[in-house]
């Protein structure tokens, strides 16, 4: 690169919780990546929601990316210049039992991108190799920036364990429909999305015997959780993805709905390097259709400058 | 007892002959808890608004040891010594089948809910899935004690207990050390004490703790797991600091408050992926399975804290303890038959 093009343009969140394009400087180490798609999904929403905390700071968790420069360590990983690339949100210090296990959201020193550290939504971003998975060319765009949200969804999935048991996918978005199908996809005997969540209770307290016996939570709405809870069968799990760091969920009568049914509440913050490995298969293979890919209004394609109001939009719609 | 907070000795009928499925026990020794107590005191009733018909007298013991006198198709042989469950599912329900009868939703407690009886009284019939053989290393005062062990156990197995775990136990009470015993046959390399009592640290790490703190501020190093064995909203709110990312808080205790709000619900529970499971009784699997890890180490399950009353002197006992309650310390009483 050259020194006059050691800036880029990228999107921020200031103090106050104004999101602008903003230009900035290239980091030094890592692969250098141009930005090419992502999806808004619902931790970028939380990241929003949950404040400036970290501010200011480039948002975006996830971006599909062409390598731009490559050398022997990258190629080695089989980043080559020119190939196109999904990136891992969660960075962890690769030395300790979690991350040993590939099992890095759970790291004691995990950071997640664009909520604890600088994001991708930017022209250019130097990334560590390690955080970059390959992906086949024949692979749109549109499909390829669902990976990061699949892979979050693969994650509640398997930590909820719905081989063999009826699931309900509460909230709405990419992340609830993309739940759905990968319940389906890890061999849950059912997987129901469910918007009307009160509705869906209701009928709960009426049939306690048609009960999901994992709900996967991707609401943002703290009574969602004490819902879950209550909705759920007799020793079943409620799996909570992509929760603003505000939020204050209040379990009522924890005794006779928690305690007394055995039930676990789990938390799911973000894919492992696994995870997105098995997304990008999933989407390659064609297992898995992300939902609306062409027309998603949430999708962020390299000309996000002329789509700032519709970001804006949907900041609004997540504040408080 | 016949009326609430009154208890007696009563002439009741002699049970039914035992049927297919069922045996006959005569009993030795019944344990009675803090349990017991709030049954006594009416506190339990109330809250599962039921009542007692003094028609059909509750009868005390949850728990209790005796010798087989009837072994009918059981496969169990006249004379062995048995611990009776008072854990009643109805058997049939999608949970029972699964072998969680712990969850059934019609599930009782014999000697704590007015109905069925339980097993303070000379004879019991009742189902053989009721009755668990007694291993010759463990005394009578030691298998009565299996129903919180085996409560512990279920905790235990919820919260992932396993070789090489981590453990930090809240509340140092009577399940809360059977936890920590019980942690360390299961191959746990640390187990945390915290009691703000500290007249319980002693009896924790005499229970195999490896050191004992007053609150949770005080743990060091995080654990894989918490145990949470008081009651208090907060500290099991609180527990959730002290584990390490995709650790797990098994509460077993009933929270004060019975609205619990989690704060800091992102950085506490979502970000760390940690776990919060509720802990119900116990299966009829892990009634035996108590009494067998108590047989691999019996010397680890002295009870000092028990008194013993003979069963004729044993209402007058209840009845002077509920008159003083609540008492200071731990209480736990086995009644001799």
């Amino acid at each position: 690169m050259t020194a006059a093009a050691r800036k880029t343009n990228a999107v921020t969140m200031d103090e106050s919780g104004v999101i602008a394009v903003m230009e900035q400087a290239i980091a030094d180490a890592g692969v250098l990546v141009g930005f090419e798609a992502a999806l808004i999904g619902d931790r970028d929403l939380a990241a929003v929601e949950s404040g400036a905390a970290n501010a200011p700071i480039v948002l975006g968790c996830s971006l599909v990316g062409r390598v731009l420069e490559a050398d022997a360590e990258s190629r080695a990983a089989g980043l080559e210049v020119g190939g196109r690339v999904v990136a891992a949100s969660v960075q962890s210090c690769g030395t300790c039992e979690a991350c040993a296990a590939g099992d890095e959201p759970r790291c004691e020193h995990a950071l997640h991108r664009g909520q604890d550290i600088d994001g991708f939504w930017r022209d250019v971003n130097r990334i560590p190799a390690s955080s970059l998975c390959p992906i086949a060319p024949t692979l749109d765009l549109a499909t390829a920036s669902h990976a990061g949200e699949l892979a979050l969804a693969l994650r509640a999935a398997d930590l909820a364990h719905v081989e063999g048991r009826r699931v309900a996918v509460f909230g709405s978005g990419p992340l609830a429909a993309l739940a759905v199908a990968t319940c389906v996809a890890r061999g849950a005997v059912s997987a129901e999305g469910v918007e009307q969540i009160d509705r869906f209770s209701e009928r709960g307290v009426a049939q306690p015997d048609a009960r999901p016996d994992v709900i996967v939570n991707v609401s943002s709405a703290p009574r969602v959780v004490d819902q879950a809870i209550q909705a759920v069968a007799i020793g079943g799990t409620v799996a909570t993805c992509a929760a603003p760091s505000e939020m204050t969920p209040r379990i009522t009568d924890y005794t006779p709905n928690m305690q007394r049914r055995d039930v676990r509440l789990i938390g799911v913050s973000a894919p492992s390097r696994t995870n997105l490995r098995s997304s990008i298969e999933l989407l390659e293979q064609g297992r898995i259709a992300p939902p609306l890919a062409r027309s998603n209004p949430q999708f962020v394609s390299r000309e996000y400058r002329g789509e700032m109001a519709a970001l804006q939009d949907l900041v609004g719609r997540a504040q408080p | 007892m016949r009326q609430v907070g009154v208890a007696e000795i009563l002439d009741l009928p002699e049970p039914a002959a035992p049927v297919a499925g069922e045996v006959t026990v005569a009993t030795d020794m019944v344990s009675l808890g803090v349990s017991e107590m709030q049954a006594m005191k009416g506190n339990l009733l109330a809250l599962w608004g039921e009542t007692i018909d003094p028609d059909e007298p509750f009868v005390f013991g949850f728990a209790g040891v005796g010798r087989i006198t009837e072994p009918g198709d059981s496969g169990l042989a006249a004379g062995e010594r048995v611990l009776m469950s008072g854990v009643v599912s109805c058997g049939v329900c999608a949970q029972c089948r699964a072998g969680r009868d712990n969850l059934c939703p019609h599930l009782r407690m014999a000697g704590i809910h007015p109905t069925p009886a339980g097993f303070c009284r000379e004879r019991a019939v009742l189902p053989c899935d009721r009755v668990f053989p007694v291993p010759d290393e463990l005394s009578d005062e030691q298998a009565c004690l299996a129903g919180e062990v085996a409560s512990s156990l279920h905790l235990l197995r919820l919260g992932g207990v396993t070789d090489g775990t981590t453990l930090a136990v809240v509340g140092a009470g009577r399940h809360g050390r059977h936890a920590m015993r019980l942690a360390k046959l299961l191959g746990a390399i640390r187990v945390v004490a915290i009691d703000p009592d500290p007249v319980m640290h002693e009896l924790a790490l005499a229970a195999g703790a490896d050191e004992a703190v007053a609150s949770i501020d005080e743990v060091g190093e995080r654990v894989g797991v918490v145990a949470h064995t008081a009651p208090g909203t907060e500290s099991l709110v609180e527990a959730l600091d002290i584990c390490v990312p995709g650790g797990c808080v098994a509460g077993l205790g009933t929270p004060v408050t019975p609205n619990m709000p989690i704060e800091r619900f992102y950085a506490r529970v979502v970000k760390p992926e940690r776990v919060i499971v509720g802990s119900r009784s116990k299966t009829k699997a892990e009634f035996r399975d108590a009494l067998a890890f108590m047989a691999q180490a019996p010397e680890r399950w002295q009870i000092p804290e028990a008194k013993h009353v003979p069963f004729a002197d044993g209402a007058d006992f209840l009845s002077g303890i509920v008159a003083a309650w609540p008492l200071a310390g731990e209480w736990y009483l086995e009644v001799t038959l």
